[in-house]
């Protein structure tokens, strides 16, 4: 009976093995992939050959996944949580107080996905099934693990298991809560600009054309959370009341994300009055059920 | 949109999973293995006297006393060793420590008995390796000082010097020194 290697289980489960390309060594599907997020290069557990290919299935079924393309793009985020993350802390020490506030504005790459910024993230994420990045058409994303699919994909592969309907599935964590994965502010030329060549001169070096574009990424971000909160901090110092610092906070971060969504992420003062917007919406905050709309 | 995306990423609990299970299968494995009297099974025999978790409810420390290899210093005494099994396991290595001042070897520091293996680095760690194998790879380091990287400078330093008789005089001394000291 095949065993697994890494896990030293079978496949009882019907867990899938998959093969090096190289040197045709055989691991569990998830078994090989989870140890690629530890390993430091794309060598064969046993042997240390490096492959750049993983076979899974065979016949007509059988798929090649590309996993340079993985391997290149967790660098990529790992240097981008790095660099958010490190950041913070340099700001901690400074001022804490301050960073605490902020804490809501910029933090780990995780936190920007739940605050609505997987627009800009999703360029570095790719197809759970067939590792394309072609965000244009990645349409699906899991709610549970942040995993991303092709619609076609997640069809395609219920097919070749036999289950046809049963294709709304996540298959890194089994959920059902696949949602419609919608580009936001990125039109659709800039998503396709963003093809696998960037990611190529990318390889071992992490200063390049992608990361570079990143960072700017991330400063853009930055600079317009910044600059949005200025206005909010300004209608806070100037509402009638003295307020108690915990509160100060709370509706500062609550009122500037909710900024942030409605100009899309961005910093347009010209086309909106964020002075006026964040009186507004403080006053909101006090009168919850004084309905203004914004 | 995704605001419930969770910050939490979700395989940190599926490893737990695997470490669980994987450590479980190695402990049944390794029994066997140690109790077997036919060398083809049990290669560890003088090698390996004991390999066990120190609390049956709690995988995740195990103590192992192997031998001194024939030929060395050390022959005819006996090693303990603290095995940490992380919760990543076996994505990251287990920890290997000796006890405190029990031994005296290039690659070990002495006073708290941490161990310099390459295979125990994360950069060299496979996980196809077990207990079993690291446990043996330290016993063979006994066998095999590696003295380009020494946690003990001065016994590195000895070995690179080619002064064999030196080291041996040392290490016998440190440890008829520790046998003295446990008999008190």
């Amino acid at each position: 009976m095949k065993e697994c290697p890494i896990c030293f289980e079978g496949d009882q489960d019907g867990d899938q093995f998959g093969c090096l390309e190289v040197c045709r060594h055989e691991f569990h599907l998830n078994c090989i992939r989870e140890w690629h997020k530890y390993s430091i290069d794309l060598k064969c557990p046993i042997c240390r050959t490096e492959s750049s290919h993983l076979n899974v299935g065979d016949g007509q079924h059988a798929v090649s996944v590309d996993l340079e393309m993985g391997f290149m793009i967790k660098h990529a985020l790992e240097h981008a949580e790095a660099r958010t993350t490190g950041g913070e802390e340099g700001e901690e020490e400074e001022q804490e107080e301050q960073e605490e506030e902020e804490e809501g504005e910029m933090g780990t790459l995780s936190e920007m996905l739940q605050d609505g910024l997987v627009i800009d993230a999703i360029k570095v994420i790719q197809c759970g099934i067939c590792g394309d990045t072609d965000a244009a058409r990645l349409n699906l994303y899991c709610q549970d693990c942040g995993a991303i699919y092709h619609e076609t994909c997640l069809r395609g592969l219920a097919c070749e298991v036999g289950e046809r309907n049963a294709w709304h599935e996540c298959t890194e964590c089994r959920s059902h809560q696949l949602l419609e994965l919608r580009m936001g502010c990125v039109s659709e030329d800039q998503v396709t600009s963003y093809d696998s060549r960037d990611y190529m001169i990318f390889a071992g070096e992490v200063r390049d054309k992608h990361s570079v574009q990143t960072e700017q990424m991330y400063d853009r971000i930055r600079h317009a959370k910044h600059s949005i909160q200025t206005h909010v901090r300004r209608a806070l110092d100037q509402y009638p009341l003295a307020l108690p610092r915990d509160t100060y906070k709370n509706i500062n971060q609550h009122v500037s994300r909710k900024l942030y969504r409605f100009s899309d992420n961005k910093y347009l003062p010209n086309q909106h009055d964020y002075d006026s917007l964040a009186r507004t919406a403080v006053h909101a905050e006090f009168f919850p059920h004084y309905h203004v709309d914004i | 949109m995704p605001t419930a995306l969770k910050k939490q990423k979700p395989y940190i609990l599926s490893i737990s999973d695997t470490c669980m299970s994987r450590i479980t299968k190695e402990y049944r494995l390794i029994r066997k293995t140690l109790a077997s009297d036919d060398p083809t099974v049990n290669p560890y025999r003088g090698i390996i006297d004991l390999l066990n978790p120190i609390d049956e409810t709690d995988l995740s420390k195990w103590e192992a006393t192997i031998r001194g290899p024939e030929h060395t210093p050390y022959e005819h005494y006996q090693f303990r060793m603290l095995i940490d099994v992380p919760n990543s396991y076996p994505m990251a290595p287990p920890k290997i420590m000796f006890e405190r001042d029990a031994i005296l070897h290039c690659n070990v520091k002495s006073a708290t008995g941490e161990v310099c293996l390459d295979i125990l680095k994360l950069q060299d760690w496979t996980p196809v390796w077990d207990i079993l194998h690291c446990v043996h790879a330290v016993w063979r380091l006994l066998r095999e000082p590696v003295c380009e990287s020494p946690l003990d400078v001065d016994m590195g330093n000895i070995i690179r010097c080619g002064d064999t008789r030196a080291y041996h005089g040392i290490v016998k001394y440190f440890l008829a020194e520790r046998e003295r000291n446990n008999q008190n």
